[in-house]
């Protein structure tokens, strides 16, 4: 069943195109992550879907509209910084959120140990470092037991410790089943813990679809000889392997799919070559994406 | 929407700003008024004017009272009708209340409730604190002279939600806490002042520039002093000193209350947060 159904979205912002036409399908128990550059329109597209932005055109529907207008009260999600009462403390914003989401306060416990704010409960917000804030968004996202949760630039301004924490807890939230929405450019971490993604550029949509099935498996290798020169000659010439770059002491190469480097060993050593460097690189979501927004 | 005042409730009842100010206008509301003991010991000036018995006696308590209260409305709970919105909007806790599950009306009716909230509690300390100075100061009263008051509370709380739907209208419209609060007073002050000193003197002399908002909320409850204009010669003042009758005060008052809320809304309703 289909938890988000986006339908040629656009937002304008004057003259500038925010978001273009965006089509997306997000279906129950999904790890989603959106990503793009900066300015690509991922916040905007999580803003309207969110109800806190207004789409020039098109439609979203939460829920197979099942809801109606009440349907964010089933998502948890936090959108660029963490917001709450500077001079209440976690207690009491907790306390708001469950207030508004009509849920008992009886599980604060349990969030707090979640994101490792139990011993910090009575102090005010505005006292609280980035990382602890960010922490206290995120367990507020859990309130009410949501069906849907929304990260946005999770990591954001955050330092290394801080960067491991909040990854352990997201991962915990994406283990435990729940339809998980996120935006960042942490583009490993979002291979570790998305199942699908959508590449966004200038409000337009890219590609979507499973992880595996965005990382497409063409041979990249890396290869070097005493003879360079001739070498890059030798490559060139084999057919199966499209793109040549020249780097400081080897030759970056990409080749179709279905070949190996043993196929560039076996051929080069056939030509009286004999290699000094040879290394598979495995492509990554990273590379994918440098690849499709460059 | 005993909900929505609990949330209300839990967002500010530990708010020192709102707390400050609601704190000020308790303690100074009902002070201040003797202060005018003192101003007003001496016997009056001249026929009409106000003596120590006009102001702590019914009826005139409940005027004096009022024109008091005004003042104190303006300076503390007016400003808490900004603060409540453009304090949410600056620390984006408005989008997290709708990003939480709160619909825009939703919203927009929590702060509407908690201005009527504000607006009963001033009024009902307005009422008590009148009578109780009246029935001390007043030698023979009896309890239809103690009522005998032109509608002084219904005019005191139109009055107080007046100022506060204005305060609320700045503050979802400008967004901006400081320049609203700026905006706020400046239009009390000297904006609304110059327009009609401009209207009336340099375009065209009709009584129309009383009805202007701030005019009419304060001639709800006018300073006593002005009424003595309608004992003297209609021609001898021009119309820009007169006071509206408390019939065209309430139902003006009613229609920008309407309008400023009104404005609020549908800012509110179409601008992104």
């Amino acid at each position: 069943m289909p938890v988000l159904e986006i339908q040629n979205l656009s937002k304008s912002y004057g003259t500038v195109k925010a978001l273009d036409k965006l089509n997306l399908t997000i279906e129950k128990g999904n790890v989603y992550g959106i990503l793009g550059p900066n300015g690509s329109g991922k916040t905007t597209t999580l803003g309207i879907i969110l109800g806190i932005l207004q789409q020039s055109t098109g439609t979203y529907r939460w829920f197979d509209g099942e809801f109606g207008d009440h349907a964010r009260m089933k998502i948890g999600a936090i959108l660029e910084t963490p917001n709450f009462y500077p001079n209440l403390n976690a207690d009491k914003n907790l306390e708001i959120i469950a207030h508004i989401k009509k849920t008992p306060i009886a599980q604060f416990d349990e969030i707090l140990e979640i994101v490792n704010l139990k011993d910090r409960r009575n102090s005010r917000f505005s006292s609280y470092s980035l990382g602890m804030k960010q922490r206290l968004a995120i367990g507020a996202t859990l309130i009410g037991d949501p069906e849907v949760v929304i990260f946005d630039e999770p990591t954001n301004g955050l330092d290394p410790q801080g960067i491991a924490e909040v990854r352990n807890i997201l991962r915990r939230v994406a283990d435990s089943g729940k339809t998980v929405i996120m935006a960042s450019h942490i583009l490993n971490e979002v291979e570790k813990i998305c199942s699908h993604v959508a590449i966004i550029k200038f409000g337009h949509l890219l590609t979507s679809g499973s992880v595996s099935s965005i990382i497409r498996d063409d041979l990249v290798f890396e290869i070097a000889c005493d003879d360079m020169e001739v070498l890059g000659r030798e490559l060139a010439s084999i057919n199966w392997i499209n793109k040549v770059n020249k780097e400081k002491e080897h030759f970056e190469c990409f080749a179709d799919k279905g070949y190996s480097t043993s196929d560039v060993n076996r051929i080069l050593i056939e030509k009286g070559l004999y290699c000094s460097h040879l290394v598979h690189k495995k492509k990554n979501l990273e590379q994918e994406f440098i690849e499709l927004t460059s | 929407m005993l909900h929505l005042l609990q949330l209300e409730w839990k967002k500010f009842k530990s708010n020192s700003v709102t707390n400050l100010l609601g704190l000020l206008f308790l303690i100074i509301f009902p002070t201040s008024i003797f202060l005018c003991k003192e101003l007003f010991k001496e016997k009056a000036r001249f026929p009409g004017d106000s003596t120590h018995a006009d102001i702590f006696q019914f009826p005139g308590i409940w005027e004096w009272m009022g024109y008091v209260g005004s003042w104190t409305i303006f300076f503390f709970i007016g400003f808490i009708g900004i603060y409540i919105v453009t304090s949410e909007i600056r620390n984006k806790t408005l989008r997290q209340n709708i990003i939480t599950g709160m619909t825009r009306n939703e919203y927009f009716l929590g702060k509407l409730y908690y201005i009527l909230v504000i607006t009963i509690i001033a009024t009902v300390l307005y009422t008590i604190c009148a009578m109780l100075i009246g029935i001390a100061h007043t030698e023979t009263w009896t309890i239809s002279n103690l009522w005998d008051n032109d509608l002084a509370s219904l005019r005191y709380f139109l009055m107080t939600l007046g100022f506060l739907s204005f305060g609320l209208c700045l503050g979802f419209v400008i967004r901006n806490g400081g320049f609203a609060i700026f905006l706020y007073l400046s239009f009390v002050l000297f904006i609304e002042p110059l327009i009609r000193y401009l209207l009336f003197y340099k375009v065209y002399q009709t009584r129309l520039v009383n009805f202007l908002p701030m005019n009419l909320f304060e001639d709800l409850m006018p300073n006593p002093k002005y009424k003595l204009t309608e004992n003297l010669p209609e021609n001898t003042l021009p119309e820009i000193v007169q006071l509206l009758s408390n019939n065209e005060a309430i139902l003006g008052a009613m229609f920008y209350i309407c309008l400023f809320l009104g404005i609020a809304y549908w800012s509110f309703k179409r601008k992104d947060i």
